[in-house]
């Protein structure tokens, strides 16, 4: 049995690494990825194209607009004449000051200076987070108008973010698309390689040859929970180097991720099962993947699904991976808090594994 | 083989490719009924407006402001608060995965808001999730105000703002979502269709055939591209019906910049699946290539939930190969505001350039194929 599985599991990779197409995509593109995303995205919004209305003569709202300028949020947009809302429906600029219309020198000094402040809410988050930080800049002009920046403001929360206090976005994302590529590899590879051998009719001469079935299922699942495991400590590697903590013991990361490429590997090789060719393999594989990744909770959080979604994400390998690559990389490896997890991914992939066996066996008949 | 591209060849494989599609169930399945499907069920899935957010509160104080604090929250409709023994505790749910955020008060809290100190209550949230503590801490400056102004004897601020949501007063999430998603699934399904099926023409041979005839390569593509981009066209038309009628997205643009943008949108992605299958020539492969380099990329770098905007320049400019990220910016101000044609004139031309970059690099892979 040993020897027919190290036949197959030389062949799966010789088969995998021998192409520099496929080397590349193995090894290159993950790099590639965690890089691109950890340091080009991020949660702060920056850019802000501002346009203001007011007075010439208004100091007030000038040494507003100073801050907003000298903020780094927000940049400054020159329209031109016309109307204010037509600046933003045309996209001239994304949100616009308007001052009161006494101007904020009179207006302030009477009482209270009302700032409208119209924000393009087409993209309805960056909207949010225009608002916020518009009040920001306001909170931070009125302590400086008040006697000084010393004055701190009568009411504040002091926010923590634990784990990540500089709030580094490749801290933040880095652990989270790890797991996404670490999946995308398992899945994409196991289900294709299997349809290939069925739809080129070698399925049958494998099937016809004096290996036991199980042989053959291993033969065609090991060599790919191989080629994942290849890939964990090269991404793990660069997300080091750009500076993610790893906070839990190597063999702690390793075990999980070994747990989770083993049920990713049994579902590609499940949906497989299902697949007459290559074509409807590719679709299948298609159509798991991308609803495992949107319901991750690395893109949207998975607290603000409707209760009903929540509980199908209790099916999705990658939301447990997920939580626990990120609690094993920034928090440390608690055993009452990665145990759970651990134990939901050994069940999906169980039932993965003897139902993909159980539909292999009756391909037999 | 003949330099010249003639209509009547390009048309007669492109009448070909059509009679496969209509005869195979699985690809007009695929292009049209896919597309509804996804953009349905993550319409309704995905939710970014926070609500019944589980929040710790350990109250040190205990005392009449600091439970009008906590009523705050709980009043809100964001939050949803359970109670904690101490700090400790709160930060050792945080530690096991049991809860993500945390509400701090201190001992001092009602003393300092009566004798008109400085009062701080600390927020704590879990930066190992990035999504939820960026929709969190959103929140927080809201609550921030009307605490301000209920707790303290603070005089009124000398100037405050309004803030006026142009096109989406509600701040619906799904008006935002809807869109986007739609680019992405019809953009991930355009470029797989394409790269798939060409790839298994090359597979079993049947494109060697087709280059030993006198077709010449930019027909073929002609040719096959075209019947996929009528097909995916019908797919976004269906799409755009429910956008309207389930989720309710208005649509306030020009239908007739749509359907251009559309086009040359599936134009660029169907050529970018065309190049993956030029350059991989197995389905194996394309498959491989299609997801490694589509999947995540058109999701995180296409501006649907991180702005472009927001990215330095370098990385600006890297998203500018990626078709979605273009077509996002068009498809979202076209459903929710009208933007001038100024406006959207440079990401069409974006669109338009990047389908002749591909189908160019796709034409020269064909012809060194062709020269011995």
């Amino acid at each position: 049995m040993l020897a027919t599985l190290r036949g197959f599991v030389r062949k799966e990779l010789s088969q995998a690494l021998r192409d520099p197409r496929m080397r590349g995509m193995l090894f290159v593109m993950p790099v590639l990825q965690l890089l691109l995303f950890g340091f080009a995205l991020s949660s702060e919004i920056r850019n802000i194209r501002l346009a203001v209305v007011s007075r010439p003569d208004d100091a007030y709202t000038r040494r507003l607009v100073d801050r907003f300028d000298s903020s780094g949020w927000f940049k400054r947009a020159d329209p031109g004449a016309g109307d204010p809302f037509d600046w933003v429906r045309s996209g001239r600029a994304e949100a616009v000051l308007v001052a009161p219309r006494d101007g904020g020198d009179h207006d302030s000094g009477r009482g209270s200076a009302v700032y409208q402040l119209l924000i393009d809410a087409t993209n309805a988050e960056r909207a949010r987070g225009v608002e916020q930080y518009a009040r920001a800049v306001l909170a931070a002009h009125l302590r400086a108008e008040g006697g000084g920046a010393a004055a701190p403001p009568a009411f504040s929360f002091a926010v923590r973010t634990l784990y990540n206090p500089e709030e580094d976005t490749a801290t933040f994302l880095v652990p989270g698309t790890l797991c996404l590529l670490l999946g995308l590899t398992a899945l994409t590879f196991t289900g294709m390689s299997m349809a290939r051998e069925r739809e080129m009719g070698t399925l049958e001469t494998l099937l016809s040859a004096p290996i036991a079935p199980v042989e053959i299922m291993l033969g065609k699942t090991v060599p790919f929970v191989i080629l994942g495991m290849i890939q964990l400590p090269l991404v793990l590697f660069v997300s080091w180097l750009m500076g993610v903590p790893i906070r839990a013991p190597l063999w702690e990361i390793a075990a999980c991720a070994f747990v989770f490429v083993c049920a990713a590997v049994s579902i590609g090789f499940l949906i497989a099962s299902f697949m007459k060719n290559q074509q409807q393999s590719m679709l299948g594989t298609f159509l798991i993947l991308f609803p495992m990744i949107q319901l991750s909770g690395v893109i949207y959080p998975v607290e603000n699904m409707p209760a009903a979604i929540r509980w199908i994400t209790r099916v999705d390998p990658m939301r447990y991976f997920v939580v626990l690559v990120r609690h094993l990389m920034l928090k440390g490896g608690d055993l009452g808090a990665v145990l759970p997890n651990v134990a939901a991914l050994i069940v999906i992939g169980a039932i993965a594994w003897f139902w993909a066996r159980h539909r292999f066996h009756q391909t037999l008949n | 083989m003949s330099a010249t591209f003639q209509w009547s060849r390009a048309l007669s494989i492109a009448r070909k490719e059509a009679r496969h599609i209509r005869r195979d169930p699985v690809t007009l399945a695929a292009a049209l009924g896919l597309p509804v499907l996804l953009v349905c069920f993550f319409g309704f899935v995905i939710d970014l407006n926070v609500r019944e957010v589980g929040l710790l509160v350990a109250d040190g104080d205990r005392t009449r402001a600091s439970r009008e604090l906590v009523e705050l929250f709980s009043a809100s409709g964001y939050f949803k608060v359970t109670p904690a023994a101490s700090e400790a505790e709160a930060t050792k749910a945080l530690g096991d995965e049991r809860a993500k955020a945390a509400l701090i008060i201190a001992p001092e809290f009602e003393r300092n808001v009566r004798a008109g100190r400085p009062a701080s209550a600390q927020v704590l949230l879990d930066g190992a999730d990035n999504a939820y503590a960026g929709t969190v801490s959103a929140y927080l400056s809201g609550v921030q105000e009307t605490a301000t102004r209920r707790l303290t004897r603070a005089p009124l601020p000398k100037a405050s703002i309004r803030a006026r949501f142009l096109f989406n007063p509600e701040l619906n999430s799904k008006w935002f979502i809807v869109p986007g998603i739609f680019v992405i699934v019809v953009g991930l399904i355009a470029s797989l269709l394409t790269a798939l099926t060409v790839a298994r023409e090359w597979e079993n041979g049947s494109m060697e055939l087709l280059l030993a005839t006198p077709v010449s390569p930019l027909e073929i593509i002609f040719g096959k591209i075209a019947p996929y981009l009528v097909l995916c066209l019908a797919g976004v038309a269906l799409v755009y019906g429910m956008a309207r009628i389930v989720f309710g997205v208005p649509f306030v643009g020009n239908h007739f910049v749509f359907f251009l943008a559309t086009g040359l949108f599936l134009a660029a992605t169907m050529a970018q699946g065309l190049v993956i299958s030029v350059v991989t020539r197995q389905q194996q492969l394309a498959f491989q290539l299609a997801m490694n380099t589509g999947m995540l990329p058109i999701q995180l770098l296409s501006g649907f939930i991180f702005p472009v905007e927001s990215m330095t320049l370098p990385f600006q400019l890297v998203t500018g190969i990626i078709p979605a990220r273009w077509y996002m910016t068009i498809t979202r101000s076209l459903f929710l505001r009208a933007p001038d044609l100024a406006m959207i004139a440079p990401p069409l031309a974006a669109l338009a350039a990047l389908a002749a970059v591909f189908v160019a690099f796709a034409w020269r892979k064909f012809k060194t194929d062709l020269e011995p």
